[in-house]
């Protein structure tokens, strides 16, 4: 399979001190391993089961994702910042598969 | 081919129909009005040129009791149900007499 | 039964006047689509002693519904294109080709653009959409032969397909459905399966986002299982607030831009925010919001007396802008000018929509609803409508697909026929 599409939404610059809003999504079927195709076999799991939020490589954000979570899932989260530096979105599929996107955040 | 000659069939009923205003109806004005929004489903004087049941010259009895079980789910159907559930039960009779009065207008 | 006939036809024949013998009045129909080609040909049947003028610019009509199907690759345009000539032989309208430049509500006249004017008593007008190409950055006139919305049926929808049928296998098409209102809100959700039909066939690796202006759509869960079990995961939708916005069109680059970034399209149908069609601008028909308010007891303008409009340019309470409602509304609004001609209170009755969406050739689902009036506003009758069954099994979704065609043929011969 192809790497998954991984879309971010985030602000370039922000204010020191102050929130800032981050969604982010990725392309994925999350497949449950409880469905079966239309010859009848079960589809195995596979799903992204964690998501990992990193701000100058410091895990800022953290979350574990579980089968009843839809297709494409998107999460949001805040934050607050003092300097400058990268965000890195990591996501974890079974089978041990990674897959991440960087943006870069401006504070002032 | 099937659709072309019943469609030439249709335009010489509404021909020689046209030649009696609809207001002028004998089934009365109100159950003509009601038809009205039957007739774009059904064909105009619920003459039907396709796959969607022909209403015009249906017995009055058929058309009542059709009705009242559908608008009741005692009758499987696909839309007919969610229709006739905005009709009254005197809706239901005057659309009814509208449209088996019709047979009477064809041996003009 | 016969005894019962025969008696309601000799009151019939006491209880109505014969008309009488007085100056023919003129009613004008602009617009020869689902609202107009109903209007005229219904104000014909119900009173054959009006003189009925349709003026419409186009020689045929390319019917939107069943559209989709031509871009699926399920029908030829020529399946979905009528022409006028059964209305002017049948039923006695004048047919007029030409375009409606403005009605003059105070002298009462039409000025068609190349000047000739002529009179009416009174005027239906069911003029639909005009594509707003003011509202979104990138985005203009320009460039609909590269970015065909395909929102009116025709040389748009060729357009679209041949770009479809040209397409690399492993391509991504963009559908940007806009913000209500606009025609037809289940049209974009059709057409996504529709494409995906075709393209599960022939371009099996490709993709489909859907860029939606809005938080949920139309029959939304029975769109959305259906495309699974139709498509896999062909089909990706994403809500206005998930990256569906958009902020940009770049036509150069073949892309959108979204609050998420950008994506790239192979085809792009951008699907532009609409407003009544510009015969209502011109003629002072609208509101701030660019649609048509009227008096919803007879579809009359209330802005302009003696107008009376119908289809998607109308505010026309609780019902959507669809082919089967212009239908509904044209016929009711037949009966109400035909009483106000005749200086008698209209009379009103009720209304109906259905709509059926494809999700491939042999599956379809509906939403149907029965509206009528609760003191000036039209709402929909209290027990009435809703979709088809979430969980149905496909016979029944293939019986929708054979009634949606049913519903077509009927339709358009009650238009055209």
């Amino acid at each position: 399979m192809t790497t998954p599409r991984m879309r971010v939404k985030a602000p370039k610059n922000a204010i020191k001190g102050e929130i800032v809003e981050i969604m982010t999504l990725i392309s994925h079927p999350m497949d449950t391993g409880l469905r079966k195709d239309k010859h009848g076999i079960i589809i195995p799991r596979k799903i992204i089961n964690k998501f990992v939020c990193k701000y100058n490589d410091m895990e800022v954000f953290v979350v574990e994702l579980h089968e009843a979570i839809s297709a494409n899932p998107l999460i949001q989260f805040s934050l607050v910042t003092n300097d400058s530096g990268i965000l890195k979105f990591i996501w974890f599929e079974d089978e041990g598969k990674v897959y991440s996107t960087t943006r870069k955040l401006r504070v002032s | 081919m099937r659709i072309k000659s019943l469609l030439c069939t249709l335009a010489i009923l509404t021909a020689i129909i046209a030649g009696v205003p609809m207001s002028l109806h004998p089934a009365g004005k109100e159950g003509l009005l009601l038809s009205l929004s039957c007739t774009s489903c059904h064909g105009t004087y619920g003459l039907s040129p396709g796959a969607i049941p022909t209403l015009y010259g249906k017995s009055r009895k058929y058309l009542i009791k059709t009705l009242i079980e559908f608008r009741n789910g005692d009758r499987d159907s696909t839309i007919m149900e969610r229709i006739a559930k905005g009709y009254t039960e005197n809706d239901i009779r005057l659309i009814a007499n509208y449209f088996s009065s019709l047979t009477k207008k064809k041996k003009k | 039964m016969g005894a019962f006939s025969a008696v309601s036809a000799l009151e019939a024949v006491a209880g109505y006047p014969t008309p009488l013998l007085a100056a023919k009045q003129q009613v004008v129909v602009i617009g020869g689509g689902f609202g107009g080609a109903t209007a005229a040909k219904y104000l014909r049947l119900m009173d054959s002693n009006l003189q009925v003028t349709l003026v419409e610019p186009k020689r045929y009509y390319y019917t939107c519904p069943f559209s989709n199907l031509v871009l699926g690759g399920y029908k030829d345009l020529s399946e979905i294109r009528y022409g006028y000539d059964n209305l002017s032989r049948y039923y006695g309208i004048h047919v007029i080709q030409a375009t409606a430049a403005r009605l003059n509500a105070s002298s009462k006249k039409v000025i068609l653009t190349d000047g000739k004017s002529f009179s009416y008593n009174r005027a239906i007008v069911s003029p639909g959409v005009d594509m707003r190409f003011d509202k979104m950055e990138g985005y203009n006139y320009g460039i609909v032969n590269k970015i065909p919305h395909a929102w009116k049926a025709g040389r748009s929808t060729l357009l679209l397909k041949k770009q479809l049928v040209e397409m690399r296998d492993g391509g991504t098409v963009l559908i940007c459905p806009p913000d209500q209102p606009y025609r037809c809100p289940p049209g974009p959700y059709e057409r996504a399966g529709l494409i995906a039909h075709f393209l599960k066939q022939h371009k099996p690796r490709s993709k489909i986002l859907i860029l939606d202006a809005k938080e949920q759509f139309a029959k939304q869960a029975l769109f959305t299982s259906g495309w699974e079990q139709l498509y896999g995961h062909m089909i990706e939708w994403f809500p206005g607030s998930a990256g569906g916005k958009i902020l940009r069109v770049d036509a150069g680059e073949m892309a959108v831009e979204t609050e998420f970034g950008i994506e790239e399209g192979d085809v792009i149908n951008f699907i532009p925010d609409q407003w009544a069609g510009q015969i209502a601008h011109e003629s002072g028909l609208v509101d701030e919001s660019g649609w048509c308010p009227v008096d919803q007891r007879t579809f009359e303008s209330t802005i302009h007396p003696g107008i009376h409009i119908i289809g998607d340019a109308a505010i026309a309470g609780a019902m959507p802008k669809s082919g089967l409602s212009a239908s509904s509304q044209a016929k009711f609004t037949a009966v109400a000018v035909i009483d106000m001609l005749n200086n008698k209170n209209p009379e009103t009755t009720s209304l109906a929509n259905t709509c059926y969406s494809f999700l491939a050739p042999e599956y379809a689902i509906s939403v149907a609803s029965v509206y009528h009036l609760s003191g000036s506003k039209i709402v929909k009758a209290e027990g009435s409508g809703g979709v088809s069954p979430i969980n149905a099994n496909l016979s029944v979704r293939r019986a929708e697909a054979i009634y949606a065609q049913g519903w077509y043929d009927s339709i358009t011969q009650d238009m055209f026929g």
